[in-house]
């Protein structure tokens, strides 16, 4: 066994240090851009429309051409930006990831339908979500 | 001489002015009016005798019936679908409480109109000033089982994040249980508070449990018996999590912090969906109980009620019993 002090002389010590590392970083960068984001702060001013332009981008040009295919009310994109809105960008991004995981799956058994122009849809709003910790 | 009297008479009664003939005050008969209010009323010209109403005790401030007046004239308005004039004259009523007066039927009607207002928060805290004011018996057992079938009916609304634990079954078991001995036999609960009682003891689920298990993604989804969702939430962040390993560990940074970005949000948002999961598990049941225990009440022979209240295009009248 190498001392300790040659710990970092060990290959294998230091390509598995170095990969925690960059980990590290990266986890850092992700958080530093969220936190110093301007909308991360939670909406004061329901007017002011931070949202992030790739929601804004797939909403007005991909969703068309991809088609409505979301089975939920509202959709997983209405859903990402209600949520952003409603609690800023960290929790919005949060939910919105759970609401991806959830759509269309164990969601359709358990929540109420909804017809909307002849279509069944499951009504999941951001209120059904966040009911045990926001009164908003 | 006579004739160049009358004249100068007929002379002088020509140009006086119309005015001197005509009196400044009309007296009007508080009993005359009262019926005119009442006759609008049975003819269901509510707008029309909700203002006579009002004319009434605004003309008879001192009369024995201008409290009734007032009433009435809330009445009128609440029919006529005019909910917030009902609303003010209501809470003027029963601003000076007392127990022999017109406000204990004033509050009632007052949560009513904020029930058809869609406040049912309101509406509760109505009542709930009625149970604490009143001296009577009666009033008070009415007010409790109003308010508790309130809660529970409403409870789905009523329930905010301070308080969807305990929801709204805990306080309506309160106020069913302050009922009166002689006010049971008046109101059948005896079936819904051994139900409400049984509520407590529903299958729940732990979120802070369903948090800590989904430390392993999936987890907390398959503990609230979300199958699917717990297979999605396992493939999706295992496959993440080896996806930006791999990136990593061949050098590309870039890629392993874009994998790593786009993981950390489903991871966490497995973490959360578990929670949240836990949460509407525990709601759905406690929902689902209280719509057994409504549907089981409802449909007990000896259980009738009257509605009436103001629709789109007008008024309706629903009695409604089993049998």
């Amino acid at each position: 066994m190498l001392p300790r002090h040659d710990k970092w002389r060990d290959p294998v010590f230091f390509k598995g240090a170095h990969f925690f590392l960059r980990v590290k970083v990266a986890t850092a960068v992700f958080l530093v851009l969220i936190f110093f984001s301007p909308a991360f702060s939670q909406d004061k001013d329901p007017s002011s429309d931070h949202l992030p332009h790739m929601i804004q981008f797939y909403q007005k040009y991909i969703s068309p051409v991809d088609g409505q295919r979301c089975p939920m009310y509202p959709s997983c994109s209405q859903y990402i930006r209600n949520s952003i809105h409603k609690h800023g960008l960290l929790m919005g991004w949060v939910m919105g990831a759970d609401r991806l995981v959830r759509c269309g799956r164990d969601e359709a058994r358990l929540s109420t339908p909804i017809w909307i122009k002849g279509k069944k849809h499951i009504y999941d709003p951001v209120e059904n979500n966040d009911f045990f910790w926001s009164d908003k | 001489m006579n004739r160049r009297l009358c004249r100068v008479i007929c002379l002088i009664l020509l140009f006086l002015p119309v005015k001197a003939f005509c009196a400044d005050t009309v007296i009007v008969d508080a009993k005359i009016q009262y019926e005119l209010a009442n006759t609008l009323f049975a003819e269901k010209d509510f707008s029309a005798a909700a203002h006579e109403y009002i004319r009434f005790f605004h003309l008879f401030p001192d009369h024995e019936k201008s409290p009734e007046a007032r009433y009435q004239a809330g009445v009128c308005f609440f029919y006529a679908g005019m909910l917030t004039d009902a609303a003010r004259h209501f809470e003027k009523i029963s601003a000076s409480f007392s127990d022999s007066g017109f406000a204990p039927d004033a509050l009632f009607k007052l949560s009513e109109v904020y029930l058809a207002m869609d406040n049912p928060a309101r509406a509760a805290s109505v009542l709930r000033d009625l149970v604490t004011l009143t001296q009577n018996p009666d009033v008070k057992d009415k007010a409790c089982f109003t308010l508790g079938w309130l809660l529970l009916d409403r409870a789905g609304d009523l329930g905010s994040s301070n308080n969807f634990k305990t929801y709204p079954v805990q306080e309506a078991q309160k106020y069913f249980s302050l009922i009166s001995e002689s006010g049971r036999q008046k109101y059948p609960i005896e079936q819904t508070v051994t139900s409400l009682a049984q509520l407590s003891q529903i299958r729940q689920k732990n979120p802070s449990l369903a948090g800590i298990l989904s430390i392993i993604p999936g987890g907390g989804f398959l503990y609230c018996e979300r199958y699917q969702d717990a297979l999605v939430s396992f493939l999706l962040n295992s496959t993440l999590i080896l996806a930006a390993y791999k990136s990593f560990e061949n050098d590309n940074d870039f890629l392993g912090g874009a994998i790593s970005f786009v993981e950390a949000g489903f991871y966490s948002g497995n973490i959360y969906g578990s929670v949240a999961s836990a949460h509407k598990y525990n709601k759905n049941s406690q929902e689902k109980a209280i719509d057994n225990l409504k549907q089981t009440y409802q449909t007990r022979p000896d259980t009738m009620s009257f509605h009436a209240g103001p629709v789109t295009d007008g008024f309706a009248l629903m009695f409604k019993t089993s049998f």
